[in-house]
C-alpha cells in the first residue's frame, strides 16, 4: 500500500452521529443501527447465526454503500434496516424513528426493478404519491417533476415491458423517491444491468442524490460501483456476517477510473474484501 | 426449412384469411357428410332432417322470437350464476393465497368438490332448490366457483414476494393492497379460471335445463325431441355450438380489454 489515498487517511474522522451525545441520537437525522443480530434455525433447528453485532451509524444525506461476498449478510442488514426482517437483538432507528415494519418513509429500490406490471410509468410514480395524502392537481405536478428527474419524459404511458431494463429501474427510483422518503435502500439496484446501463445510472443515482440530498444505503458486490458512488463503504464479511471495515472517501466527484487516487482505493476496498 | 419438408407456400395470405378458409373448408366437409347421410337414407328421414329441414327450423324459429326468448333466458342464468361463483371464487381464492390457515381449512374441501362432476350435483339441486333459477344458479355457480378459486390461489400464492415487498415498502393501506396489488398481480391465473369456468358453466347450464328446467336452450331441445321435431333438436345443437364459441370470444375479449390490457401476451404491437 505504497500510494495511500487521500480517503484513507481521513478513516479516522467521526461522522456528526459519532460525535453526538446519547439522548440525542433519539432526534438525530439519519439511521443509527444499535446492537442488532440476526440469528435463525435451520432445517435442522440449528441455530445459524446470519449477523453478528452491528453497530452502525449513518448521517442524513450520507450515500453508504455495502460490499460483501456472498453470505455476508449485507442483504439481511439492508432487509432489517427496511423493516422486512426483525433482528433478533437491537434496533434501528430512522430519523429517531425505531423501525418496526417496512414503509414509514424507507424507500426501497430492488435489483428486479418490481415495477407494478399493471401500471403504466407514471402510474407507479401516481400509485407511490397516492400514499401521502395530496389532490390531484399536486400529484400530477409531483409526477411530472420525477419523470423530468429520470429523464423518461415521453415514455409516460409505457408499461414496463415496454421499457428497458434501465429505464425500468429509474421509473423504480422514482416510485421511491415520489413517499418522499427519509432514505433510499437500495439492494443491489443495477446488479440486473449490463456494463453500459450501469455506467448511465450511476451517474443518474449521484445526479439524483446530489439534487435530492437523501440519505442513501446502497448494496453492492462490485468494488468499482462503491468506490464511484459512496461517501463511506461498509465492508462486510461471512462467517457471521459482520462489519470488516469502514472505508470513508473524501476523493471529489466524479471519480474517474483513470484517476490514481480511484485505482488506488478500489485496490484497498478488493483487499479488504480478502 | 419449409421447402425441406414438402410444404411451400408461394403466396401467403394473412393468418385470420388462412383460418377462415379451414374454417370454411371443415363446414363445407360436415354438410357434405351430413347432406350424402340423408340422402342415403342412413336413419330415417325424420329422425335426421337435413340441413335445408333445419334452416328452415331455424328461421321458424328465429321469426316467432322462441329462439330469442330461449337464449335470453339461458344467458341470464349464465351470466347471473357465473358471476355468483366468479365473485365467491375469486375472493375465497384471494384468502386462500394470502392466508394459510384459510387454506388449510378450505383446500381439502375444493380438492374434493373439484373430483364431483357437476352433473352429479343436479337431484341434490332439485330437492333443494325446486325446479326453478334457483337450482340453476346453484348449479352454474358451484361450476364456475371451483376452476376460478383455484385459479385465483394460485396466482396469489405466485405473487413474486418482491412485488408485495415493494407495494409494503409504500405504505399501502390494506384495501389498497388487496385491490391494488394482489388481484392485479394474480390477474393472468385468475383471468385462466374464468374462462375455464365459463366453459364449464356452459356445459352445466345446459345440462339442467335439459333435466330441470321449464324454458331455456336445454329445455327446447328435450320438448323438440319429446315431440318428435328433430329439425329442432339440430338446430339447437348448432345453436349451442356457435353461442358457446361467441361467448367464449366475447369473454376473452373483456378479459383482454379491460383485465389484461397491461399484459404482454395481449398486446400485439409492440412484440
Amino acid at each position: 500500500m505504497a500510494a495511500t489515498p487521500r480517503s484513507a487517511q481521513s478513516a479516522g474522522a467521526a461522522t456528526p452521529a459519532q460525535n453526538a451525545p446519547a439522548e440525542l441520537q433519539l432526534q438525530m437525522r439519519g439511521i443509527v443501527i444499535e446492537n442488532v443480530t440476526k440469528s435463525y434455525l435451520d432445517a435442522r433447528n440449528i441455530t445459524v447465526q446470519a449477523l453478528s453485532t452491528i453497530d452502525l451509524e449513518i448521517a442524513s444525506g450520507e450515500f453508504v454503500c455495502l460490499i460483501g461476498k456472498s453470505g455476508c449478510g449485507k442483504t439481511t442488514l439492508l432487509n432489517i434496516i427496511a423493516g422486512f426482517v426483525t433482528p433478533s437483538t437491537g434496533r434501528v432507528l430512522v430519523d429517531g424513528e425505531r423501525v418496526t415494519r417496512p414503509g414509514q418513509g424507507k424507500g426501497m429500490v430492488f435489483q428486479q426493478f418490481a415495477l407494478f406490471p399493471w401500471l403504466t410509468a407514471i402510474g407507479n410514480i401516481d400509485f407511490a404519491l397516492k400514499q401521502r395524502n395530496l389532490d390531484k392537481a399536486t400529484r400530477q405536478t409531483l409526477a411530472a417533476e420525477l419523470i423530468g428527474l429520470i429523464g423518461l419524459k415521453g415514455f409516460e404511458e409505457k408499461y414496463p415491458y415496454q421499457l428497458s431494463g434501465g429505464m425500468q429501474q429509474r421509473v423504480a427510483i422514482a416510485r421511491a423517491l415520489a413517499i418522499d422518503p427519509k432514505v433510499l435502500l437500495m439492494d443491489e439496484p443495477l446488479g440486473a444491468l449490463d456494463e453500459l446501463t450501469r455506467d448511465t445510472l450511476q451517474a443518474e443515482i449521484l445526479r439524483i442524490w446530489a439534487a435530492h440530498r437523501k440519505t442513501i444505503v446502497f448494496v453492492t458486490h462490485s468494488v468499482t460501483e462503491a468506490v464511484r458512488l459512496a461517501d463511506r463503504i461498509v465492508v462486510m464479511s461471512a462467517g457471521p456476517g459482520r462489519i470488516s471495515q469502514i472505508i470513508p472517501i473524501s476523493i471529489p466527484r466524479p471519480r474517474l477510473r483513470t484517476n490514481a487516487e480511484v485505482v488506488a482505493l478500489e485496490e484497498m476496498v478488493q483487499a479488504a474484501l480478502g | 426449412m419449409a421447402q425441406t419438408i414438402g410444404i411451400n407456400m408461394s403466396i401467403r395470405f394473412p393468418p385470420f384469411v388462412q383460418r377462415l378458409f379451414f374454417l370454411a373448408a371443415a363446414a363445407a366437409l360436415i354438410l357434405a357428410l351430413w347432406s350424402a347421410m340423408v340422402a342415403i337414407r342412413f336413419v330415417p328421414e325424420n329422425l335426421l332432417p337435413g340441413p335445408a329441414a333445419v334452416m328452415q327450423a331455424g328461421w321458424q324459429e328465429a321469426v316467432s322470437g322462441r329462439l330469442l326468448v330461449s337464449t335470453e333466458i339461458s344467458m341470464l342464468r349464465l351470466c347471473s350464476g357465473f358471476a355468483i361463483g366468479a365473485a365467491i371464487g375469486v375472493v375465497l381464492g384471494i384468502l386462500m393465497g394470502l392466508a394459510p390457515v384459510v387454506r388449510m381449512a378450505l383446500a381439502p374441501i375444493v380438492e374434493l368438490l373439484r373430483t364431483i362432476p357437476p352433473l352429479a350435483w343436479i337431484p341434490l339441486a332439485i330437492i333443494w332448490f325446486g325446479i326453478g333459477e334457483a337450482s340453476k344458479l346453484f348449479l352454474i355457480a358451484l361450476t364456475a366457483f371451483i376452476p376460478i378459486v383455484i385459479a385465483t390461489d394460485r396466482g396469489v400464492k405466485q405473487i413474486d414476494p418482491v412485488l408485495m415487498r415493494a407495494a409494503r415498502s409504500l405504505d399501502v393501506p390494506s384495501h389498497r393492497m388487496m385491490t391494488g396489488v394482489v388481484l392485479k398481480a394474480a390477474m393472468p391465473d385468475i383471468a385462466t379460471g374464468l374462462r375455464l369456468g365459463w366453459t364449464l358453466s356452459f356445459a352445466i347450464l345446459v345440462g339442467a335445463e335439459m333435466i330441470a328446467a321449464d324454458a331455456g336452450i336445454g329445455h327446447m331441445l328435450m320438448r323438440a325431441m319429446n315431440v318428435g321435431r328433430f329439425d329442432i333438436v339440430i338446430l339447437g345443437i348448432l345453436f349451442l355450438g356457435v353461442l358457446s364459441i361467441a361467448t367464449d370470444a366475447i369473454l376473452t375479449f373483456l378479459i383482454a380489454r379491460f383485465l389484461l390490457h397491461w399484459h404482454m401476451g395481449s398486446d400485439k404491437e409492440v412484440q
